[in-house]
């Protein structure tokens, strides 16, 4: 395959769901409404795709052979991957493009786990037993309780995440948490499970979204500025459970440094960083691990305003999933394509030419993306 | 005693641990080949990939990678055990397992040494709590 054939593929198409048309939809009711908006955002029609790339819920609602009855899609390669965080899902369509599988590739996501309840919520098997009531909320707490033994971080170092995505959130008229977050507020809240705070964990919603992907030869006819595919670069840590970088996701870095040299970039060139947030400590541990700030200084950074609209890496600039709505990464990416595209009013970020996506899955999976926009 | 679903004690491959947790016993399998303890149960090594492995009874000693606290009750069951940390604990064999700590929160910090004890969940089912092998008034 040529190297460089990654380089060729953009987004040309984004569609959100966040509401139900009608009482009762199910994950995959979502997943259409949201492609449906990504078909008319990309001016095509569904004749036009030939490529279906599916994420599922953890519950397992979404897979390829439903969406692709629902969609009446028979397309020429389709596939499911059951740890989408967009980030993956991406990776995929983009090796099918460059290999010739398909060459125009409907991306979906859809879950319905606000109404059904939280696929992270509960734990399975022996450790309930312990007490761990929340799987989310009990992982982010004793990883956050790590990196303060590990870097002497106090509990404000850890809700400047969610005080500065708040504030984000507040310029994002689709965010759900618009109310504003202070440090003061932050601090004034009850521990939830100690030593994480209630705005440190996002909630659990419904929703959907989805993506056209296509070469950057065909993107060119499009309404829209093609979001090109610049980089890309993951890892699977799944030797050994017993790795304690696996808590900490040390090998972001590593991940990091090979997306960019796909890209021929150097993290000075990257002036958007979407970080995947299903809880505000996974921020400090990536924003640390993919080089961005120094081990334990990534509160003190964010707190000084340096991820804030003209701060000089602006970061989870939708809100993330903390105040704007958990999607499982994939409404990070339609933040990267508005803000690419300049469609960001109030909290657009200027002369913005290149971003990052950074998402990891059960603290096992790695992924980084580069985009920038195809002028 | 409890109310929530009990480990599945018919299943081959990891009956043996939850049978040593009855007993009051951490029990792994260490590889033949190459040592390697591992968990969760696996018909082979993982490391080097030779099948089997003799089920050992692991020491109970590990020290504290990270905790959480529970302060409030967020399930019924804990109600009553409020405040109460849950462990990460890295044993010594080298496996990270969860468990309760029945030392005050107050008491914990990453990196101290911890030692298993027993409790019965339920007839013939066991769970490892853990305690400081140390508390720090003494």
């Amino acid at each position: 395959m040529d190297p460089a054939a990654q380089h060729s593929v953009a987004i040309v198409g984004i569609g959100a769901a966040t509401r139900q048309a009608v009482p009762g939809w199910r994950a995959e009711d979502y997943a259409l409404a949201a492609a449906r908006a990504a078909l008319a955002d990309a001016g095509i029609d569904k004749s036009q795709v030939n490529g279906l790339v599916t994420c599922k819920t953890l519950s397992g609602a979404g897979g390829d052979i439903v969406m692709g009855r629902a969609l009446g899609l028979n397309p020429a390669y389709s596939a499911t991957l059951d740890y989408g965080t967009c980030n993956f899902s991406i990776h995929l369509a983009a090796m099918v493009i460059a290999a010739g599988l398909a060459d125009t590739v409907l991306l979906t996501y859809g879950t319905d786990q606000g109404s059904r309840g939280g696929d992270f919520s509960r734990y399975g098997n022996h450790d309930i037993h312990h007490g761990m009531v929340d799987a989310i909320g009990s992982m982010a707490a004793l990883m956050f309780r790590r990196y303060q033994y590990l870097h002497g971080a106090s509990e404000a170092d850890l809700g400047a995440v969610a005080v500065a995505q708040r504030r984000w959130a507040l310029l994002n008229p689709d965010a759900l948490h618009r109310e504003p977050l202070t440090i003061t507020d932050y601090l004034a809240e009850p521990h939830y499970i100690a030593p994480v705070r209630p705005s440190d964990i996002a909630g659990f919603h419904d929703g959907g979204a989805a993506l056209i992907m296509t070469s950057l030869r065909r993107a060119r006819d499009q309404p829209h500025v093609p979001v090109r595919l610049a980089g890309m670069a993951q890892t699977a840590q799944l030797g050994n459970l017993a790795n304690p970088d696996n808590y900490e996701r040390r090998w972001m870095g590593d991940v990091a440094d090979r997306a960019l040299a796909t890209a021929g970039a150097k993290r000075s060139d990257v002036g958007l960083l979407m970080i995947q947030d299903p809880a505000s400590v996974w921020v400090l541990q990536m924003l640390e691990a993919l080089g961005f700030a120094e081990p334990g200084g990534a509160g003190a950074m964010i707190a000084a305003g340096e991820t804030a609209l003209g701060g000089k890496l602006p970061l989870n600039t939708s809100g993330g999933h903390l105040s704007e709505r958990y999607m499982w990464g994939w409404f990070h990416i339609l933040e990267i394509v508005r803000q690419l595209r300049g469609a960001c009013g109030a909290r657009q970020v200027a002369d913005l030419h290149m971003a990052m996506h950074a998402s990891t899955m059960v603290a096992q999976k790695g992924s980084v993306s580069l985009f920038e926009a195809a002028l | 005693m409890t109310t929530l679903p009990l480990p599945d004690m018919s299943d081959p491959l990891a009956s043996p641990h939850w049978q040593a947790l009855s007993q009051g016993r951490i029990a792994m399998q260490r590889c033949g080949a190459c040592g390697h303890v591992r968990w969760p149960a696996a018909l082979s090594c993982p490391e080097c990939l030779t099948e089997g492995g003799e089920w050992n009874t692991l020491s109970g000693r590990g020290t504290i990678w990270g905790y959480a606290v529970y302060e409030t009750p967020l399930h019924p069951e804990f109600a009553g055990l409020c405040p109460y940390a849950v462990a990460l604990v890295h044993l010594e064999e080298g496996p990270m397992i969860h468990g309760r700590m029945l030392d005050p929160p107050e008491e914990l910090d990453c990196g101290l040494p911890v030692v298993a004890v027993f409790e019965q969940l339920a007839d013939g089912i066991g769970i490892a709590r853990f305690r400081l092998e140390q508390s720090r008034g003494s």
